[in-house]
C-alpha cells in the first residue's frame, strides 16, 4: 500500500494515532498481499458499439475465495463477469481493451482456446438452464465432449458432481428422469453440478439465486460456502445481504467504473466511498 | 447524510434517535436531582429520582426492542448499522447513568445532613460540575456527531478521575481523624464513585460517536 492509499484508509477528518485498538484497514484492489491471485484484471474497458459498459477496471480476484460484484442495474457487473470466460465475444460490435490474466495467461491471446477457457471458467446464469435431457445426461454432457471416460468412471464423476452440488441425496433415484421435472432450486444446483463436473478452476455465478425461493436460495448460498474450498467463485448479485453473507471480497461498480473493492466486512461496515455507502444503505437514486 | 429511498426507514431511525434524546435528557435531570437530594438530604426529591429511574428503564427497554425490530426489518449496513449499534450501546450507558443517579439519591436517606464545611466539599462540588458538563457534552456530541468535541471530552475524563481520587483521599483522611462522621464520609466516597462512573459512561458515549462516524473503535485506549 502506498502513502496515498494509507492516507485513504484513515478515518476522514480525524487525527487518530496509533493508540487505536482496532483499525479497519482497507484494501487496495491492486494489492492483496495475503492472497494467491487467480484472475488479474488490468485497465479493462469494454464498449458495445458507442456505449461504454466498463471503464478502466483494475482488480484482482483471489483464488478459492468468493468475490461479489454489486451495483445498480446497468453498472456493468454482468458485463464484467462475462469477460472472465469471454462470453462477450459472442456479442456483435463489442470492443475490449485491457488485460485479463487467468493463472498468469492473458485470456485474449490468439493462442488461447476459448472452449478450453470456458471449461476452466464455468458459468451459471440467473435462470436455471438444464438441457432437455435426463439428470444424468445433463451432468455427463460436458464430460462426454471433453473427456473420453469409460462408463464406470463417467458414473463416478456424475455422482461426484451431484454430491459436490449438494443434490445427490435428493435425486439419487431420479437420474434417468428429465431434468426439467426438478424444482427450480434443484435445477440450479444441477446446473452447478454440470459446471463442476468438468473440474473448472473458476465458477462465475450471475445472480444464481434471484429466480429461486428463500429456502432454495439458502441451499445455493450454503453450496457456495462449500465450493469455495475448491474453486474461485465470482458472484453477481442484486441482493446485498446475499453478497454480505457469501462473499469474502466485494466490488461495487457504478456506471461501468469500479468504485470500491475491499473485504466484504469493510464494505458492509465502513465503506470508504460515499457512493458505496449510499448504495448499500439504500440512499442511492 | 442524505435520506433513504424508503421514507419509512428514515422515520424508524428518527424515532430511535428521538427516544434516545429523551432518555439523555431524563438522565441529565436525574443527576441534577440526585445530587440536590443528597446535598440537601431531601427525601422527597430522592423518591422522585427513584420514580423517574423506572421511566428510564422502560424507555431504554423500548429503545432496545425498537432497534432490534429495525435490524430485523431493514438489515441495515454501514453507517445505518453503526448508528443502531451505537444507539444500543449509548442506551445502555444512559440507563446506567440513571442507575448511578439513583444510588446517589438513595445515599441521601442514609447519611446525616451534608456539611459543606468538610475538607472535600470544594473537590466534590467541582467533580459534580465536571461530570454534569461531561454528560451534557456527550449528549451534544452525539446529537451533532462532532468527533473533535468527542476526542476533547474523552481526554478530559482524566480530570474527573483525578478529582475522584482527591475526594476519596480527603474523605479517607476525615474518617481516620474523626470516627463520628464515618457514615457520612463513607457516603461521600460512594457518591464520588457514582459521579466518576457517570463520567465514564459519558466518555463511552463519545467513543461510540467516533465509531458511529468513522467506524473506528477507540474504546479502552485513547490518549
Amino acid at each position: 500500500m502506498n502513502e496515498n492509499d494509507a492516507e485513504l484508509s484513515k478515518p476522514r477528518g480525524v487525527n487518530l494515532d496509533s493508540t487505536l485498538v482496532e483499525s479497519t484497514e482497507t484494501l487496495n484492489p491492486n494489492e492483496l498481499p495475503d492472497e494467491e491471485i487467480c484472475l488479474n484484471v488490468s485497465n479493462l474497458s469494454l464498449r458495445y458499439g458507442d456505449a461504454v459498459a466498463l471503464k478502466d477496471i483494475c482488480m484482482k480476484i483471489p483464488r478459492q475465495r468468493v468475490t461479489a460484484l454489486i451495483g445498480p442495474s446497468g453498472c456493468g457487473k454482468s458485463t464484467l463477469i462475462r469477460c472472465f470466460n469471454r462470453m462477450n465475444d459472442l456479442i456483435e460490435g463489442v470492443q475490449i481493451e485491457g488485460r485479463i490474466e487467468f493463472d498468469g495467461t492473458e485470456i485474449h491471446d490468439r493462442n488461447v482456446d476459448v472452449a478450453q477457457l470456458r471449461r476452466r471458467v464455468g458459468m451459471v446464469f440467473q435462470r436455471p438452464n438444464p438441457f432437455p435431457k435426463s439428470v444424468y445426461e445433463n451432468v455427463a454432457y460436458g464430460l462426454r465432449l471433453t473427456e473420453n471416460l469409460p462408463r464406470s468412471e463417467l458414473d463416478d464423476r456424475v455422482e461426484w458432481a451431484l454430491k459436490s452440488a449438494a443434490l445427490w441425496a435428493e435425486i439419487e433415484g431420479r437420474l434417468k428422469e428429465s431434468a426439467l421435472g426438478l424444482s427450480g432450486g434443484q435445477q440450479q444446483r444441477l446446473v452447478i453440478a454440470r459446471a463442476v463436473a468438468v473440474k473448472p478452476s473458476v465458477l462465475l455465478l450471475d445472480e444464481p439465486a434471484s429466480a429461486l425461493d428463500p429456502l432454495s436460495t439458502l441451499k445455493i448460498e450454503e453450496l457456495i460456502a462449500q465450493l469455495k474450498a475448491d474453486y474461485t467463485i465470482v458472484i453477481v448479485t442484486h441482493n446485498m445481504q446475499q453478497a454480505a453473507r457469501v462473499s469474502d471480497y466485494t466490488s461495487f461498480l457504478y456506471l461501468g467504473e469500479l468504485i470500491e473493492f475491499d473485504s466484504t466486512a469493510n464494505i458492509f461496515l465502513n465503506p470508504r466511498e460515499q457512493k458505496t455507502e449510499d448504495y448499500i444503505t439504500g440512499r442511492y437514486g | 447524510m442524505s435520506r433513504h429511498i424508503s421514507g419509512e426507514y428514515d422515520k424508524e431511525l428518527d424515532s430511535l434517535q428521538s427516544t434516545f434524546t429523551m432518555l439523555g435528557g431524563l438522565a441529565e435531570q436525574q443527576l441534577d436531582k440526585a445530587m440536590r437530594a443528597f446535598l440537601s438530604n431531601d427525601s422527597n426529591l430522592a423518591a422522585e429520582v427513584k420514580n423517574t429511574e423506572l421511566q428510564i428503564n422502560r424507555h431504554a427497554l423500548e429503545l432496545d426492542r425498537s432497534a432490534t425490530y429495525v435490524i430485523a426489518r431493514r438489515q441495515p449496513a454501514a453507517a445505518d448499522l453503526r448508528l443502531i449499534v451505537g444507539l444500543l450501546k449509548n442506551s445502555t450507558d444512559i440507563e446506567r447513568v440513571g442507575d448511578e443517579a439513583e444510588r446517589i439519591a438513595k445515599l441521601s436517606n442514609q447519611s446525616s445532613i451534608y456539611d459543606p464545611g468538610r475538607s472535600y466539599h470544594n473537590e466534590l462540588t467541582e467533580l459534580h460540575a465536571k461530570v454534569s458538563i461531561a454528560l451534557r457534552t456527550s449528549l451534544d456530541v452525539y446529537a451533532r456527531l462532532d468527533v473533535d468535541a468527542a476526542l476533547e471530552m474523552i481526554a478530559s475524563d482524566r480530570e474527573i478521575d483525578a478529582l475522584y481520587d482527591t475526594v476519596v483521599k480527603l474523605a479517607t483522611e476525615e474518617m481516620t481523624k474523626n470516627h463520628s462522621t464515618l457514615a457520612s464520609d463513607l457516603a461521600i466516597i460512594w457518591v464520588a464513585r457514582s459521579l466518576e462512573r457517570i463520567g465514564d459512561h459519558a466518555k463511552n458515549i463519545c467513543e461510540n460517536v467516533i465509531y458511529l462516524v468513522h467506524g473506528q473503535n477507540v474504546i479502552h485506549n485513547v490518549k
